[in-house]
């Protein structure tokens, strides 16, 4: 995003808005750190400028700066999903979909996220480990289009590119995961540029309970209280 | 993506926190369901949710909300979310819709014990669920908890840490009333996934705070 510095008029009513504070006066005009634009948008669309300041050049459109947009904006939908947001429909329509099966655990690390953002390349700190341990990343899913298979590694020319948040998704079968959760949370330590936020997605057994908290338990890893459940009302029903 | 999990605060806070995303299927039952999605966004409207919002029409309740407008925009693939404040309002959505069966995915968060209770007074079975590990990493970097409270409020994080700082300043300093702060607060969020009581109950034990301390 820019600032159109014929307009502004420098009262600084924009400067609390911006999720990665990167609006910044100098010569008394608003002005946006490119560095840390992550073209979310909240600028335009949100703050209400006295002059209309802010505007969207077409530079955010163009690549790489665009993973920026992909990335940040909820209002874009993903070519590759076809829906608005970062991630797949993950749990929210797994009673359709199957996506995660009993005997499965999904697991969503949200790299960036609360609120502080990342550089592509940060979730090289999890996606190398789990690439040479056999882990497959969810195809539908916008950031595995950017790994290379092979090594985890982001491509070249997004790597440095800011974005407010990507995740790493990806199923595993349940005899894994504490193997996998290990390394996760190995890998945690190594994360010094970021955060991330860890979500499992998980099935009910046929008794209500589910299974994996045992695992969480064991491994002294602390049972959440906060879930999002689907509640299964979704048509054609999976049992899977 | 998880954008109504990973909600931060003290658990007290949660128990009227139920944020509500339906939504079909992509190319498994995703055709055709326009009409579906608007009678879940009606029997969900009539409860009355605290907050509502459309990614498509970026309104939320505090921005300006045009139920109409909404519901004549709603396409095939349209989610509908929201939120509500009373587990009973959820729990009468959820049997409605159970009624109606209209064959939509239905998430409800927050508490897992209270949404699983909701679930069986409705009549219905958990599926499955997307459990909040936390947060890892270089956790220095991150805001105050108390900022934390309200900025992860929007999954999509359009809710600034320094907006969030202003308007708590300006609620202890007594400059600006809790259920105010709350409606500046829930702006950015489109999906209208922002709980202005939890916001403004939030806010106030901050003001009466302030006040005790003098």
């Amino acid at each position: 995003m820019q600032v159109n510095q014929e307009l502004c008029i420098g009262c600084q009513k924009c400067l609390p808005f911006c999720p990665q504070g990167a609006i910044y006066i100098e010569n008394r005009k608003a002005l946006i750190d490119q560095e840390e634009c992550v073209e979310c948008g909240i600028c335009v669309r949100q703050i209400e400028c006295p002059r209309k300041a802010f505007y969207e050049p077409e530079e955010v459109r163009q690549w790489p700066r665009a993973v920026r947009k992909v990335f940040g904006d909820p209002t874009e939908k993903h070519e590759s999903t076809g829906v608005r947001g970062r991630g797949t429909e993950e749990v929210k329509t797994n009673d359709v979909t199957g996506r995660v099966k009993r005997g499965q655990v999904g697991f969503a690390l949200e790299f960036g996220r609360p609120s502080i953002g990342c550089r592509v390349r940060d979730v090289e700190v999890v996606t190398v480990p789990l690439t040479r341990m056999g882990i497959v990343f969810e195809p539908c899913n916008p950031l595995t289009s950017l790994l290379y298979p092979d090594t985890g590694m982001v491509h070249e020319d997004v790597r440095d590119e800011k974005i407010l948040s990507a995740i790493v998704e990806f199923t595993i079968p349940e005899d894994r995961f504490e193997e996998v959760a290990a390394a996760v949370y190995e890998a945690s330590k190594h994360c010094v540029n970021t955060v991330f936020s860890w979500g499992l997605v998980v099935r009910y057994a046929e008794d209500g309970t589910i299974p994996v908290t045992r695992t969480l338990d064991k491994m002294g890893i602390r049972i959440p209280k906060n879930a999002k459940v689907n509640v299964g009302l979704g048509r054609p029903l999976t049992n899977a | 993506m998880s954008h109504t999990l990973h909600r931060f605060g003290p658990e007290e806070t949660f128990l009227n926190d139920f944020p509500f995303i339906s939504r079909p299927a992509m190319q498994f039952n995703h055709e055709g369901a326009a009409p579906k999605m608007r009678r879940v966004m009606e029997i969900c409207l009539d409860e009355g949710p605290v907050n509502w919002g459309s990614l498509t029409t970026k309104q939320n309740m505090t921005l300006g909300f045009d139920r109409e407008d909404l519901l004549s925009k709603t396409e095939d693939n349209s989610p509908a979310m929201g939120c509500f404040d009373d587990r009973q309002k959820v729990g009468n959505v959820l049997k409605k819709l159970k009624e109606e069966d209209l064959g939509m995915s239905v998430v409800v968060t927050g508490l897992r014990d209270k949404v699983e209770e909701i679930c069986a007074e409705a009549g219905l079975t958990p599926h499955s669920a997307d459990l909040a590990l936390g947060i890892f990493g270089d956790t220095d970097k991150l805001p105050d908890e108390d900022t934390m409270c309200y900025t992860t409020m929007c999954g999509h994080a359009m809710i600034s840490a320094g907006l969030v700082k202003q308007i708590r300043k300006a609620v202890t300093e007594g400059r600006m009333e809790p259920d105010a702060a709350a409606k500046i607060l829930a702006k950015p969020c489109y999906c209208g996934i922002f709980n202005l009581t939890r916001a403004e109950d939030m806010l106030r034990a901050e003001q009466n705070q302030a006040d005790s301390n003098g």
